[in-house]
Order: C-alpha cells, then structure tokens, then sequence
C-alpha cells in the first residue's frame, strides 16, 4: 500500500483553514418555515417484518412502539397500508426498491448495474421549487459506500438524471466540515481577500466550463450544467457560509471509522443529529437517508444478532411469519431503526418555528426498499411523519386497498406544496397517465 | 468489398489516411458464418438469450457511422487521482474519501454514470485546495534568483498547464491563469501565486474532463482536434494523460489521426507496463473481481477467509493476469486455458490444497510472504474462472451460488441480458445451517417452479458445473454430508452441451465464437466508456473479425478499436 498523503484530518483541516468567511458577510434568506415545508426520506433496505410492523387494536406495534407508544409522536405520524412499488425492469427487487421508489421511472442500464432512470423526488422538489438554501438538497446516510464492487448502482437512492446518481455522504465529518467552516485568526482584511481569491479560481473554472459547454449538444451538456450549478451553489456557500454560525453546533465525537459496521448506531444518531441541525438552519431543504446500501448484509452485532441479515435473516423470513428466530430479528432491527427515528422526530418537535414545531414544517417519511425479506414490493412499510406545514392532518392507518408507489410520489410532491397530478411515468404529461395522490391520506 | 465500402465511412471527414491500412500486415479472417453480434439489446421484455446471428451486412451497405457522440467525458475517480499525483508529484490517496462512483458492466469509466454535481462538487473543490497547498512550490515551480517571478510563473502556467490538460494552453489560457498568479502573488507573494494556479487548474474541467468535441466536418459528424485523439488514445491504454511522445507527434505529425499511425502509435503503448496495468484492470472488471476486499464470508463457516487471504487473492489475480498479458502475448487461449496460477502458502492450504489427491502432490509451499507459480489440476481447473478469488466473489458470504457463477458466465462471456426476476417473485434462497442437502439440491427448486424456471433455467444449469468448489473457491467432493454434483450445461450458446468443472467450461468457452465476440464488446464498452447500440454494430462486427483468431491479443484488439476511423469522429447532437 502506499503512503497517503493526505486523510480524512486533512481534508478537515483544508475546509477549516481555507473556507474563511469575512464575519460581516450574512445570508438574506427567508425563516425557514415561510419557505415551504421540508422533506426527509429514510430508506431501510431488507424488507420488514410484516406480523410485527402494522399496528393492533392497541393502537401500535412491536416495531413501531418507539414511535407510536409518543404521544406527540403519534399525533403526527400516518401509516400507510397497501402501497406496492409496481416498478418493472432491470435489476432484482433490492434493485428496483431503491432505485425507482422515488423517480417513479423505469430504471436504466443492464440488469446487474442498473440505476434510477431519472430524477428522484429530491432533485425533482429541488429544480421545481429552487430553494435558495446553502444546500438545497443533502443526501446522506451511513455505511451506504461499504457495497460490494459489482454492486456500485446501490449506494444511492437519488438521482439527478437517467443514471446520474447523487453520492451518498457517509462522513459525518466532512458534513460537519461543511455545515459549519472554521474561521481562521486572519484579519477582516486577510479573510476578505482569500475569499476574493476564491472566488476568482471558481469563476475562473466557471468560466472554462461555459465555454465547453458551449461546444456540445445538449444532452452532454446536461451534465455539465449540473456541474455549473454545484459550482455556483458552492461559491454562494462560500460568501454566506457565515449563517451556519447562528446554530448551535452538535457535540461530535472525534475518530469513528465511517466505514465500520460495529458503528453504525453512532454514526446513525450523528448523522441524524446533523440532518436535525441542518434543517433547523436553514441549510437543507430536501434530504434522503439511507441506512447502508439496498440488499446490505450487516450484522447488527449491537442488536446481538450478528448474521449476515440478508442471506440469513431477511430471505428466511418467510412472509407467513413461520420462521421465528428470523422474525425475531427483523422485529428487533425494525425497532432499532425506529427508536432512531422517534429519536430524529422528537428532536424536530422540540425545535419551535414562528408556527408550531420543524415537525410541524416537515415531512420525515421512513419507507423500506422491499415489504419482507423475500423480495417482495407489495404492502411496504411507509410511515410519514410531520404535518408538511399544515397540509397533512390526519394521523393512524391509512387502509384504502391496493394503492401505487406512483399515488406515494404525487402526495409528497403535493405535500411539498407541489401541483402534481402525478409522478414519474404516471405523472399524467405528456400523454401518460395520471396516477392520482394516495387515497385517504388528505 | 468490405474495405472499399469502409471508405465510404471515412467520407464523414473525407481526409483519413489510407482506408485499406485496415488490413495492411493482418491476416483479414473470412467471414465467420457462425458469428453472433454480441451487441446486446436493451430491451427487457422477453428474454432474449441468444443473441442475433449476425449476417454480415452487405457490402455495399457497410456504413460505420460515427456512434460516439461529442462529449466531456469526467476522469475517474481513479484516472482523476493518477493525474494529480503525476502532476503534482506525490502519492496523495487524494480520492480516497470521496463519494465512490458507481460501475457499469464492470468497468468504473463509463460516462454517464460519472459526473460533478451538488452531490461531489466539493470534493473536488476541496481536494484541489489541499492539493495546492500540499504542493512543493520550489520544485514544481523554480524561480532563480535573476528571473523575473512572472516569467517564472508564465513558464510554469505553460509546461503545468499542457501536462494537466494534455495539450497546450491557448494564449487565452495562459494569461487568464497569469491573471490569477498575479492576483495571488499580490496577496501573499509568489508562492501563493502559484498555488493559486495549481488550484485553478485542478478544479478546471478541462482538467476533470477530457473534451471529445473536435471540428465539425459535417452537419452531423465532426473530427476530433489531434491532441483530443490524442488523450482519447492514451486514457484509452493506460488510463492516463498521453506521454510526451505521444503529444509530440500529435503536434507534428499531419497524418497523426490516420488508422495507420494510430495503430503504430497504440501498438507502442501496449507494449508499455502502464498499458499492461490498466488492460489488466480493464480485466478485472469484465471479470466481476475488481477488489477482493469487499469479498466477505461468514467467519464461523469460513475461518481461512482473512484479511491476509483476501490480500493475497488480490495479488493472485494480479500476477496471473500478468503473466497473460506479458508472457503468454495476451490472448483469451492463455486467461480462459492457462494451466498455472501463482500461489502464497494461505492460497495453497485455503483454496488449492484440496485439488492434489494421490497420485498428484501438491506442490511445496513458498515461504511466507513469497508467491510461487503452481501447475492446476488439469482435470480440474484451467483458466481465469478457476481462481480462487474469481469463485469467492461470485458466491454470498455462507455457500456456492450456482445463480452468481452462472449469470456471471452468460452476461459477461456471452454477453446475454437476461430479464429480472418477475413480478411477485420471492427469495427462496437457502440460508445457511440447513445442512439437509447440497446447494444444488436447494437450488433445482428453480427448475420446479414454472415462473422461475424460465431464467433459471439460463443460470443455474452453467452454475452447477461449478459445484465442486465451495463459497472460497476450494474443491470438494462433498457437501454436508452428501455428494456433490458438478455436472453442468451449457444452452442456448455456440457451445452448447454438458460439462464437469471449471476446467471442462474453459475448454468450451474457448471454442466460441460467441465468446470471442463478445469478449470485443466488453472492450468496445471500456474504451468508448459506453453502451454499444444498434449503430456500433458495423464496426463491432469488423473488430470481431479481426479477434476471431485465437493468436490475437488483446492488446491486439485495443490498438484496433483506437484504429478504427471512428475512433477519431464524434457525431454532433442535433
């Protein structure tokens, strides 16, 4: 192996010395609930456990009592029933459970590479209401890196484009780095004009990059304006990086391996800590989680169950229930999974807004890339939690029968103040269908 | 025949060198009858497994367009690294911690699943910041005493410049990047000057991206500028900006875009360790076997897998693959069929151990921490699919996986896309501890299920041949108690027929011409960095020729396809 240079430290060090910011330099933005309701998708992979997932006649559940046993929780949580991801094409199920979830599109490529086939529900909430936030849309996760080489499509579930995956950030480090850049001991004057130097190398490949653009057709240049777009939203970054410094910074433990399974829990509560604070500052609009990669095999040591709990847990928990040591398991991570998100969601309520709570001015859903562990894509698991700023007020089970992953995507677009009368391939344009919201949910 | 109607393909530029240079010092192959267009179809509907029999067009309807449209294709993450390091001179890991990209078929260059947007943008940004400041300013950029620092700092934008975007700097160039130097120096001196142009550079796309763009010649057809060629040429090769020689003739030479030189130029570069390295990756992933590291196996069932072992896998693959490409000149004949492999101790006793019953011995193991060259079991093992890490990868992580083996097989070696498993469809896959049959047992349920069977059927029988080795590739006669049965089939192939082991599967993959073919789709898809479509099809089928004999190289084959008129044209988006 050879000798690296520079490591994770240093790239902190680097966003820390050199994203200097002049102090009187502030963001003009807008509060963060005049803007619009916040999104947060969480995607568990391996199906769950269907006998133990949905609530009783007590009203919850052995995986959801995290969450449900919450009073204010429960208040501001719907479950639905009966959605079936109906996607068809390449890949397996963990395949399409990801990848078309929220693009609603056919995916693309060959079968054992095969990614979203367009935009996913983040990018699309991004370009059609064009927040003016330092990053409008942040796709995180933990260990979604850690995946089998051939199995590369899987890291993410968000999509820019036809095969334009949006990397998954699994450091909550250089999250960090970013959220929140050190100013240096520099004077005024120094800072101002290392910031000024900056700028002139990032308008400088700004400029290089009109002029390739210029020189290709359009769909190449599709590429390239994304590019162009990331380059501007950086060096807006740059100029108003000052406004992260108005929140409170969360405590982060230092020298966590990002990449180690054992992990995962703390990784989990920091980088959901960081998700929290983002949003409570106005950073982020639009944020996709995702808990390691579709089809993982972690281990979930800390649960004590240490197998690989795809092949040994997920695709023997058969769907009627029978194999108990395997449902079992899955109950228990389904419940870990939960704890982390009443976790996440309390934390929002209790971040007052002008008008109630960021609960209250969001939408955290938490939905499964498959219903159980054999492959299957009928009845999922969706919990959608938050009032989306009001539009949503009911709470318990939604129970309207069969309903589709399309009917799903054209609420939350709704929910997001979205007129949408439908989503992906059924979005009703352009001669296709129009697949309708989800019944019973508003 | 064929040749003259190529000329009407060059007519796109009108001025390309000598068409007939095609052939010139080749043996032109007749036309093989039993050749499949191995150019896959997209469409998913019905499972389309044998792939059309290609009638070669006629003749005077040979076209081969240009199918590679105008582009900006990114660096890899990997090329991208490389190309800072050589710059810069040092060994940075600068790419490490980046978001990984994703793969396609394999290969981890193919364009459209690379691109710079909100989701990495400030990776780059960032690496190229501590890059810069990480610089040996004195070394890259010596200023002596006497000399003016902005003609320093010109000559530096100069020479760093063309090394980075393996071309020369338009005047324009240069003196917006002197603009920035002096921006830079007027703050903090010369050095900081510099490290502002190191930065500026870096995070160019005319350094993350290599333009494919060129003059149009045409409406819909352009020609690419000769130090495009050029870089196309030797990422192509080696994975890296094109080396001194290569850009001088570039600028020299008037004839620099014709087949003829193109082939002398890549045939040189083939020749070159660089080259071998970057065909040997290119094989690793066509092979599914890019980096045992991500190789896991149940600990308990599996205690020999260490991370020691999965090192030494890695570096197994690395000296066969070697060994193939430098001394068995190579060809598919020596990584389908060589009779050797090289083994550390952990390897012999792990993987091979089993394969040496009286009367063979199994060779003395080499000291620790050495790698010696072992002869296989002939009647067992031969070839690239009988090492032990290509057989670890393509299994989970508690037993074979007679559905990995042998979709690997059909997709990769017969390049057969096969429809995803239908709707409803469950997992019924055999966990671990039910030792109440073998794999293959479990795994014929398949072939009782109506709805399963239809794709199965396509995997499965080829996987079984390959039961006698376990999830880390070692051999076995048993399993859980009962007989192992590695009888296996090939269908729906040039090939077709039973066979027993990897060693009896080589032998038919070598006899295939569809294998052959395919095998130069692979490539195709490596060095375009793209999908082939319908439109490839002319120039497919001409390279297919040329690698229909088994003496041909694959560098052989990758100094053709650089040699292909449309190597040098793009076609222009309407």
């Amino acid at each position: 192996m050879r000798d690296r240079a520079f490591g994770r430290r240093d790239l902190l060090r680097a966003a820390g010395a050199t994203l200097l910011v002049p102090a009187f330099v502030r963001e003009a933005f807008a509060s963060p609930e005049s803007v619009g309701p916040r999104l947060v998708v969480i995607m568990q992979a391996l199906g769950t456990h269907q006998q133990t997932f949905w609530p009783d006649a007590s009203g919850t559940s052995p995986i959801l009592d995290p969450i449900l046993s919450n009073a204010a929780l429960r208040a501001k949580t719907v479950l639905v029933k009966g959605v079936t991801n109906e996607t068809t094409g390449p890949g397996n199920q963990h395949d399409r459970g990801f990848n078309s979830l929220w693009t609603g599109v056919t995916p693309v490529g060959p079968p054992e590479d095969c990614f979203g086939g367009g935009p996913s529900i983040d990018q699309q909430l991004k370009r059609r209401l064009n927040p003016q936030v330092r990053f409008p849309t942040l796709n995180c996760g933990v260990l979604a890196a850690e995946v089998a080489p051939k199995n590369g499509h899987r890291r993410s579930f968000s999509y820019i484009g036809p095969q334009q995956q949006m990397p998954t950030r699994v450091d909550p480090y250089r999250l960090y780095a970013m959220m929140f850049p050190v100013t240096g001991n520099d004077s005024p004057d120094a800072v101002a004009r290392r910031l000024a130097l900056r700028r002139s190398v990032l308008d400088h490949a700004a400029g290089d990059l009109a002029a390739l653009s210029g020189r290709i057709g359009p769909k190449e240049r599709q590429k390239l304006d994304a590019h162009a777009t990331a380059l501007r939203e950086y060096e807006t970054r740059l100029s108003a990086a000052q406004s992260g410094m108005t929140c409170a910074r969360p405590a982060l433990p230092t020298g966590i391996d990002v990449t180690r399974e054992d992990n995962v829990p703390v990784l989990t509560e920091l980088m959901l800590d960081l998700v929290a604070v983002a949003l409570q500052c106005n950073l982020t609009r639009f944020v996709t989680f995702q808990l390691g990669f579709c089809g993982n095999q972690w281990r979930y040591r800390w649960l004590g169950i240490d197998k690989d709990t795809h092949e040994e847990i997920a695709h023997v928990d058969w769907p009627d229930g029978s194999n108990d040591v395997a449902g079992k398991a899955v109950t228990a991570i389904g419940r870990w999974v939960a704890e982390n998100v009443a976790r996440f969601t309390r934390k929002l309520d209790s971040i007052p807004e002008a008008s109630g709570t960021a609960l209250d001015n969001s939408l955290v859903i938490w939905a499964n890339e498959n219903s159980n562990g054999v492959h299957d894509m009928s009845n999922l698991p969706i919990v959608l939690m938050g009032r989306a700023g009001g539009r949503l007020s009911r709470s318990g089970v939604v129970d309207e029968g069969y309903q589709s992953h399309y009917q799903l995507g054209t609420s939350v677009l709704n929910l997001m103040g979205v007129d949408a009368a439908g989503f992906g391939d059924k979005d009703g344009l352009e001669g296709r269908p129009a697949s309708g919201p989800l019944r019973g949910l508003i | 025949m064929l040749l003259a109607a190529l000329f009407g393909v060059v007519s796109c530029t009108g001025e390309i060198g000598d068409p007939l240079s095609l052939s010139k010092g080749r043996a032109s192959p007749p036309a093989g009858p039993g050749g499949a267009a191995a150019v896959s179809s997209r469409d998913l509907r019905p499972p389309r497994v044998t792939p059309p029999a290609l009638e070669p067009p006629p003749v005077d309807t040979v076209l081969c367009p240009s199918t590679t449209r105008q582009r900006a294709r990114r660096l890899s993450l990997r090329e991208y690294e490389g190309a800072v390091d050589e710059l810069l001179k040092m060994s940075s890991g600068l790419a490490s911690g980046f978001a990984s990209d994703p793969s396609v078929h394999g290969f981890d260059n193919q364009a459209e699943a690379l691109s710079i947007s909100s989701g990495n943008f400030e990776e780059f940004a960032m690496a190229a910041q501590l890059a810069a400041e990480a610089s040996n300013v004195s070394e890259l950029a010596t200023c002596v005493d006497g000399v003016a620092e902005h003609e320093c700092a010109a000559s530096f934008v100069a020479e760093f410049g063309r090394q980075a975007y393996g071309r020369p700097l338009t005047g324009i160039e240069q003196g917006e990047l002197l603009t920035l130097f002096a921006e830079g120096a007027d703050f903090e001196g010369y050095e900081r000057g510099i490290r502002t142009v190191i930065e500026a550079i870096l995070v160019s796309p005319y350094f993350l991206y290599r333009a494919e763009v060129g003059k149009a010649q045409k409406r819909s057809c352009s020609r690419l500028d000769a130090d495009e060629v050029a870089n196309a040429v030797a990422f192509a090769l080696t994975g890296r900006r094109p080396d001194d020689e290569l850009l001088a003739r570039a600028a020299s030479d008037p004839l620099f875009r014709s087949p003829d030189v193109l082939r002398e130029e890549a045939s040189r570069i083939v020749a070159t360790p660089e080259s071998r390295l970057h065909m040997a990756r290119f094989l690793r992933g066509w092979l599914g076997v890019p980096d045992m590291h991500a190789v896991n196996k149940i600990p308990a069932a599996f205690p020999s897998f260490t991370p020691g072992l999965k090192d030494d896998l890695d570096v197994e693959i690395d000296l066969f693959l070697d060994h193939v490409l430098r001394e068995e000149n190579g060809t598919l004949e020596a990584l389908l069929g060589s009779p050797i492999t090289f083994a550390s101790e952990p390897i012999l006793s792990a993987i091979y151990a089993n394969d040496y019953a009286p009367p063979l011995t199994p060779p003395d193991p080499p000291a620790p921490g050495a790698f010696i060259p072992i002869e296989f079991n002939p009647a067992l093992r031969k070839g690239v699919l009988s090492l032990g890490g290509w057989l670890a990868a393509h299994a989970p992580v508690h037993r074979s996986s007679p559905v990995d083996r042998g979709l690997a097989v059909r997709s990769r070696f017969f390049c057969q896309t096969l429809p995803p498993p239908p709707p409803g469809a469950v997992a019924t896959s055999p966990g671990p501890g039910d030792n109440n049959g073998t794999t293959r047992q479990k795994f014929e349920e398949h072939a009782k299920n109506a709805a399963c069977r239809s794709c199965h059927q396509l995997m499965d029988p080829i996987g079984f041949g390959f039961e006698m080795m376990d999830a880390l590739g070692s051999f076995r006669s048993t399993e859980a108690g009962f007989p192992v049965d590695s009888s296996g089939e090939l269908t729906n192939t040039d090939v077709d027929g039973p066979f027993h082991g990897p060693a009896e599967l080589a032998d038919r993959l070598l006899a295939s011409r569809q294998v052959r073919d395919c095998f130069v789709v692979q490539m195709f898809r490596y060095i375009e960095g793209r999908d082939e479509t319908e439109a490839d099809r002319c120039e497919i089928s001409v390279l297919q020729q040329f690698f229909s004999t088994p003496e041909t190289s694959i560098g052989d084959l990758a100094a053709e396809i650089i040699a292909q008129p449309r190597f040098s044209e793009r076609s222009v988006e309407p």
